[in-house]
């Protein structure tokens, strides 16, 4: 119950950093918020803001009121789920998040479940086979196919299967394209950012799973098991299996941090309508208050995905080792 | 021997980019507009008569400009923070809820937003992505800095009056050299691909020669993809980014395959960095 209670504890903490972070980061700005809001304005070609303007925005956002008292006024807001009004969309923040990041997440956990399926198999067999001709080769190729940025895997796959050989749309979601049913729609459209993201993760996959389970074949009960006679097949799978899930857990959210952070690259190259882009548009379009929307969204997001891959490790009471 | 040769591949892969971007650049402009390669443009123009050779060779500078200040900038900020946490026991705990903040948050947003903040520039970049980088290498020191400050050598120079900041700089981190140098390169790495990502995102200063920002470009025209010219405008700056990527590579894991003393029984190399860092 303890560790429980640690473990949510640092999250809650955690949490309380990144909202005061993104209370504070706009307020270090050389000028404040009311400078952001005029570089804007004149970065699209308007006329900076007059004094009066200033304190009728600074009255507005509640800027002239103390420090302290804006740091209530934004917590209060949160609390009831209020992150202000987009000044692109002229609509709720929060509204407009949660919409997006539904489409973002479906397409992270399709990328991630090509990427393990890809990446956990080929792990395995590499590292049951260290050193064979099988995992050299394997090894070189994911590294290159590592150093392959996330857009250019996904511009791969728009010429290839979108544009050459017209399998599935060029962009966008089912949530813009009418006229088909949607359940089909949906993954027609999911199926190449889906799959570019999952291909770019699952070298990430393969080196974690390969590295892991190289540790778990060192141990001594492995060896234990060799020596009573066990066939290493049998050693492979009731033995060293088992013990990968929670090597692999407890690096669940670096996956999903750097999935989240792929789809933004498939997002772009296929104007899949996601988190990725819609934080483009906010910051083509100087809006601000949806960009600190995002952020804090995502960052709970990243959070939420941070404490169950942590629960579930205490609640099968499995040691994840030292945190180094 | 045989060992050594991937390290030495990605050596001559990067020493030769790093020729290329030191030599004096010729004229870019003032071509006609989309013309393939021929013998006056070795590369052909992209769709504003630059030149792609000329404009190829002027992003090897910003990617290596950019690799190499958040390589450096990090190993120092990575084993000042790692070693403090490594070496003395009550600094171990706030530090390291520092590494697992920067761990949790959201990269690639946090990057968006502060960008928003402040207008996108190449040093704006460097000191972004160095701020982001440096959890990483802490983690990799804070091991072995442990390990090293429980060595005798260590305990005899502490018997004598030695404070934790003088073992660090004296005895430990010149110990961590070879380490330090792979988490240099590998660095350098990250940096590079987050550079190229930025620059795709159109996050980047809109007058940066960078391979990022060419791609950008050459995807926003029309006629890049129904035409060949992509295989003039979007191919090569996507080659020589990857080449640059898979040198630094694998100079880095053979590096830390050298020289980390966990890695001895993962050979050829465990790669333990590239799983580590998650993209942007």
């Amino acid at each position: 119950m303890k560790r429980y209670a640690t473990v949510v504890a640092r999250c809650l903490l955690l949490l309380a950093v990144i909202t005061l972070l993104n209370f504070f980061l706009i307020r270090l700005v050389p000028g404040g918020p009311l400078e952001v809001i005029s570089r804007a304005r004149v970065e699209s070609g308007a006329a900076p803001l007059s004094d009066a303007e200033r304190s009728m925005f600074a009255r507005y956002y509640g800027l002239d009121q103390s420090l302290s008292q804006q740091l209530l006024s934004y917590g209060g807001m949160l609390m009831h789920g209020d992150m202000g009004q987009s000044t692109f969309f002229r609509r709720p923040t929060a509204e407009i998040v949660s919409q997006y990041l539904e489409r973002t997440l479906l397409l992270v956990a399709a990328g991630l479940l090509v990427a393990v399926g890809a990446g956990l198999p080929l792990g395995i067999i590499s590292a049951a086979r260290r050193g064979s001709l099988f995992d050299s080769s394997l090894l070189v190729v994911e590294m290159i196919l590592h150093a392959v940025p996330p857009f250019l895997i996904a511009t791969a796959a728009l010429i290839v299967f979108a544009v050459t050989l017209h399998w599935f749309p060029v962009a966008g979601s089912a949530a813009i394209t009418v006229g088909e049913s949607s359940f089909t729609s949906v993954l027609r459209h999911l199926a190449l950012p889906a799959l570019s993201l999952g291909v770019w993760e699952s070298t990430t996959v393969y080196y974690l799973t390969r590295n892991a389970m190289v540790d778990i074949l060192g141990e001594d009960y492995i060896r234990a098991a060799r020596a009573k006679g066990l066939g290493e097949h049998e050693v492979l799978i009731r033995h060293a299996l088992p013990a990968l899930a929670p090597a692999l857990l407890a690096r669940f959210s670096v996956l999903f941090g750097s999935a989240i952070g792929g789809a933004f690259f498939a997002e772009q190259v296929f104007s899949y309508p996601g988190i990725g882009q819609l934080s483009l548009t906010a910051f083509q379009n100087y809006d601000y208050l949806l960009l600190r929307g995002i952020f804090l969204v995502l960052s709970a997001t990243m959070l939420a995905a941070y404490l169950a891959a942590d629960l579930w490790l205490i609640r099968f009471d499995i040691r994840s080792g030292e945190r180094t | 021997m045989t060992r050594r040769v991937p390290q030495i591949a990605g050596l001559a892969i990067v020493a030769l980019i790093v020729t290329a971007a030191l030599l004096p650049s010729g004229q870019s402009d003032g071509n006609p507009p989309f013309q393939p390669p021929d013998t006056s443009h070795l590369l052909g123009t992209d769709d504003l008569g630059h030149d792609m050779l000329v404009e190829v060779q002027r992003g090897a500078r910003v990617s290596l400009a950019v690799g190499l200040a958040v390589g450096l900038s990090t190993i120092v900020l990575g084993s000042l923070v790692g070693g403090m946490a490594g070496i003395a026991r009550s600094l171990d705990g706030p530090l390291m809820g520092m590494v697992d903040f920067f761990l949790i948050v959201p990269r690639l947003p946090l990057v968006i937003l502060v960008s928003l903040y402040l207008r996108p520039s190449v040093v704006n970049a460097i000191v972004l992505l160095s701020l982001l980088g440096w959890p990483a290498v802490a983690r990799t020191m804070r091991p072995l800095v442990r390990g090293l400050a429980q060595a005798e050598f260590v305990e005899v120079v502490r018997s004598w009056g030695a404070g934790p900041a003088y073992l660090l700089r004296r005895h430990i981190l010149p110990q961590c050299r070879g380490v330090l140098l792979a988490q240099c390169i590998l660095e350098a790495r990250y940096g590079v691909i987050a550079e190229a990502g930025l620059g795709f995102l159109g996050l980047e200063e809109p007058t940066t020669k960078s391979w990022g920002m060419m791609m950008a470009y050459a995807f926003a025209h029309p006629a890049t993809f129904v035409s060949d010219a992509w295989t003039w405008t979007v191919v090569p700056p996507a080659l020589a980014l990857v080449a640059l990527i898979v040198g630094l590579s694998l100079i880095g894991t053979g590096l830390e395959s050298r020289f980390d003393p966990r890695m001895v029984q993962h050979a050829p190399f465990k790669a333990d960095s590239l799983s580590e860092e998650g993209g942007l």
